[in-house]
């Protein structure tokens, strides 16, 4: 089987699926909720409690497992940004610390960090992958915010898995060209880039101008409101959902380490 | 109040900083209920009429626009885009870039919603359509994963979800195979015969369009024809505009008032058949006959999946031998470009192995196979980020490791008709050109074997015209070519050599093109629709002695029996 590029890999972790399972049923308003609970709760700063947290994070996952195949492949889709991290904090801590560099401290710092991440990845792949963006906005416009401006992030959205596959695409023809990207310096590569990235902005272009005709023709905009063909409902188990996440999350804040 | 659907009054249309008018004083007036077709050459103002219909030109794009435009009585220069809300459906040339949703059912809500019609009111329109439109089961599928051709029937639900009386279409069967053609054109025959609405449809690829609509424009910059589509194709032979090869066969055979639908047309040729001496034919063949030479390509066993699982090729064994002018022919979704994608090693195979001039893809990189394989892909754009067409072929010389050999670069150029656009900008060019650029970017190293992916998508019939003296030309050189379509009546023109015909990830037929594009049932089973020649004999019931691909075939068998052997 053909392994998957890592812009590949994280559209596919960041894009609906269309299936159902556990979270697909639940309502968008408490998967945000739990998803800006989780978000909140990496203020923590113990690595002790960050741990629960992330194997919370994990439990949560049991409900839907193809979420796990996702999560895998955003997280290595992140590899590049987690690491960069990594190399900004030894950098920081030894600026600081100089010849006193505690290496314990060092390594908990970096656990921290990576663990931060992996939890916020965990929730925003449950959030994205199992809610459609039809369904954010109408859940954000029952609290007041404008139709209008949601649709940037929801357009952006749909066309992540386009324009990766226009990129990918791109890529291959210049490299029926004779391009190679992996040879050569790090600056050299970097100008190789613009082969790959000048077309994909074109071809963007193109496409954002088809679709600012298409919405214009659907009505988009004419009026503040919109109706919605499938209203929200808000039951108990979305309440059930919210609320447990939201106090164990809150639990695990506020339980001092023995 | 205007009583017509569309009423256009010596429209004159100026895009921004140009001199030369898109659209030179266009009158049209089109009643409710007709079935429109507007054809003419590319750059001939086809899309700008479509756009000045919808309220998008000025009002979107700026220039200078003369003359009046009433849109279902509606003043679409004065009033725009917002004016016609609901009352006209549209369909862009590439239905993906217009869905704004991920899930089929929310697109095709989507426009109802923003005008605030009532939840009831919505999902009775969204449960009309889908059925209506036969994609019932692809309500609740995420529009990333549909097919080019289910894409486009959502992109036209969602037009029809206004109940609109009047639907214009802007190049919708130039990405569609030929059932896809015949699938979209039968539902719009059913809109406007059943439903009444008032349908237009922008295109050049006319030979089954043709059959359906009631009325055909042709338009280049000016309306050159205004009438009955039988007469107006008559006319549009020199117009480059795709004409039905059965238009073009009456025409050279010269019979006044050719039929636009076979069954009208057989009767006629099987009088004409009736006095030819129906043994030993040679079919006029030109084509070549092949080569017996160095093994090219050879495909072995190979299968291909990808990441999300599917397979996309299950086993499939192929030989290329050089000189040969080989054609992959297969709907949308056979495999053919994930098959040729191997040829250069960008795609590894899964299983089996694809050997390049003996090389196996497997141990060699892109950049090594390219020396060999010149890819060129359907996209041009997707070529393009230089300065400069010069600056754009000599960046392939540089990156295979010619170096910047200008003279070499213009001497290419100047082959394919573009040393005079040498210093300008990509982007600047027309289709046409663009296309010719991007084969001349990958002509320019000479590589022993031209690959082409769907070369003829999106072109009108001159540029494929073009395009086929640039094959001819390679081929003369001693050019091995492969090139992937489902253009089946290029195909009836190119002079290929062998047909692969791919379904599902398989091969389902190689051989003859004779054999194979007269082969009704085997076309059928890859869901590709045979030539209109083969069919017209086919169904003339002169197949088993005659094999005609094209027109210009079947006609020197009718004029002159040029192609009969005697006795």
């Amino acid at each position: 089987m053909a392994k998957r590029s890592i812009f590949e890999g994280l559209s596919y972790a960041l894009i609906y699926e269309e299936l159902k399972g556990f979270y697909h049923n639940i309502d968008p308003r408490a998967k945000l909720l739990y998803a800006a609970a989780t978000i909140a709760a990496l203020i923590v700063n113990d690595l002790q409690k960050l741990l629960v947290i992330l194997a919370l994070n994990l439990a949560l996952t049991l409900l839907y497992l193809r979420i796990l195949n996702r999560l895998a492949a955003l997280l290595k889709g992140l590899s590049i940004f987690i690491a960069m991290i990594v190399i900004f904090n030894t950098l920081i801590s030894l600026l600081l610390a100089g010849e006193h560099l505690d290496i314990y401290s060092l390594l908990e710092t970096q656990a921290k960090a990576i663990l931060r991440v992996v939890i916020a990845a965990t929730a925003l792949t449950v959030f994205l992958s199992t809610t459609t963006p039809w369904e954010i906005v109408q859940g954000l416009s029952k609290i007041g915010i404008k139709y209008t401006y949601l649709y940037t992030f929801i357009i952006a959205l749909r066309f992540i898995p386009i324009v990766f596959s226009e990129m990918r695409s791109i890529y291959d023809a210049q490299r029926s060209r004779g391009l190679e990207l992996e040879k050569g310096g790090v600056l050299s590569r970097v100008k190789k880039l613009a082969p790959i990235v000048i077309p994909t902005i074109v071809c963007s272009m193109l496409r954002a101008r088809d679709l600012v005709e298409a919405m214009e023709l659907k009505g988009f905009g004419y009026s503040n409101k919109r109706s919605f063909y499938k209203p929200l409902k808000f039951r108990r188990i979305d309440a059930g959902f919210a609320l447990t996440t939201v106090m164990a999350y809150a639990f695990i804040a506020l339980t001092p380490i023995p | 109040m205007n009583r017509s659907a569309i009423d256009l009054r010596n429209v004159t249309y100026y895009y921004p900083n140009e001199s030369s008018p898109a659209l030179e004083n266009v009158s049209l007036r089109v009643d409710y209920g007709e079935f429109i077709a507007i054809a003419g050459p590319s750059g001939g103002g086809k899309s700008t009429l479509c756009k000045i219909l919808l309220g998008l030109i000025p009002h979107l794009y700026g220039g200078r626009l003369i003359g009046e435009a009433y849109v279902d009585g509606v003043n679409v220069v004065r009033e725009g885009v917002k004016s016609i809300v609901g009352r006209v459906g549209a369909v862009f040339q590439i239905p993906e870039n217009q869905v704004v949703n991920i899930v089929v059912e929310e697109e095709i809500a989507f426009g109802l919603e923003n005008t605030l019609h009532e939840p009831e009111v919505i999902v009775g329109r969204i449960n009309e359509v889908v059925e209506g439109l036969g994609i019932s089961h692809l309500r609740s599928r995420a529009t990333y994963t549909l097919s080019g051709g289910e894409v486009q029937r959502v992109a036209l639900a969602s037009a029809l979800a206004y109940k609109p009386r009047i639907l214009i279409l802007d190049e919708p069967l130039a990405h569609l195979d030929p059932l896809g053609v015949r699938e979209l054109l039968s539902i719009l025959y059913r809109l406007h015969s059943r439903d009444g609405v008032t349908v237009i449809v922008v295109e050049h690829r006319l030979t089954e369009l043709a059959k359906y609509a009631t009325r055909l424009v042709i338009l280049d910059k000016r309306v050159l024809f205004d009438g009955e589509p039988g007469r107006g194709l008559e006319h549009s032979l020199t117009l480059g505009i795709d004409v039905p090869p059965v238009v073009k066969l009456f025409k050279e055979i010269r019979v006044n008032h050719p039929p636009l639908r076979l069954e009208n047309a057989v009767k006629e040729i099987q009088a004409l058949l009736k006095n030819i001496d129906s043994r030993g034919f040679n079919n006029c063949a030109s084509y070549n006959s092949g080569s017996s030479g160095e093994e090219a390509l050879a495909v072995e066993d190979l299968w291909h999946i990808y990441s999300s699982g599917r397979e996309a090729l299950r086993g499939i064994s192929l030989k290329v031998r050089r000189g040969d002018f080989i054609a992959i022919v297969g709907a949308n979704g056979a495999g053919k470009t994930t098959l040729i994608k191997h040829f250069n090693g960008l795609l590894k195979p899964s299983r089996g192995r694809v050997l390049v001039f003996g090389k196996d893809t497997r141990m060699h990189t892109v950049a090594e196979l390219a020396k060999h394989v010149g890819l060129v892909f359907q996209n041009p754009l997707h070529h393009f980020f230089e300065e400069s067409a010069l600056k754009e072929v000599t960046f392939t010389l540089k990156s295979m490791g010619f170096g910047s050999d200008e003279g070499r670069a213009m001497s290419i150029l100047k082959s394919l008709n573009l040393r005079n656009l040498a210093n300008k900008s990509p982007y600047e060019l027309s289709v046409g050109e663009q296309r010719r650029l991007a084969i001349a970017s990958v002509l320019v190293y000479e590589p022993e074997v031209v690959v082409l992916d769907e070369p003829t998508a999106g072109i009108d019939y001159s540029l494929k015209m073009e395009l086929l003296s640039i094959l001819l030309s390679l081929l003369e050189k001693g050019k091995t070519i492969v090139m992937t379509t489902h253009d089946v009546e290029f195909l009836a023109h190119a002079p290929v050599n062998k047909v692969v015909l791919m379904s599902d990830g398989k091969v389902l037929a190689q051989g003859d093109p004779r054999e194979i594009l007269y082969n009704a049932e085997l076309l059928a089973k890859a869901h590709v629709t045979p030539p209109q020649i083969p069919e017209l004999v086919s169904m003339a019931g002169a197949s088993s002695y005659m094999k005609p691909l094209n027109a210009e075939e079947l006609a020197s068998i009718i004029n002159g029996s040029r192609c009969v052997k005697s006795g």
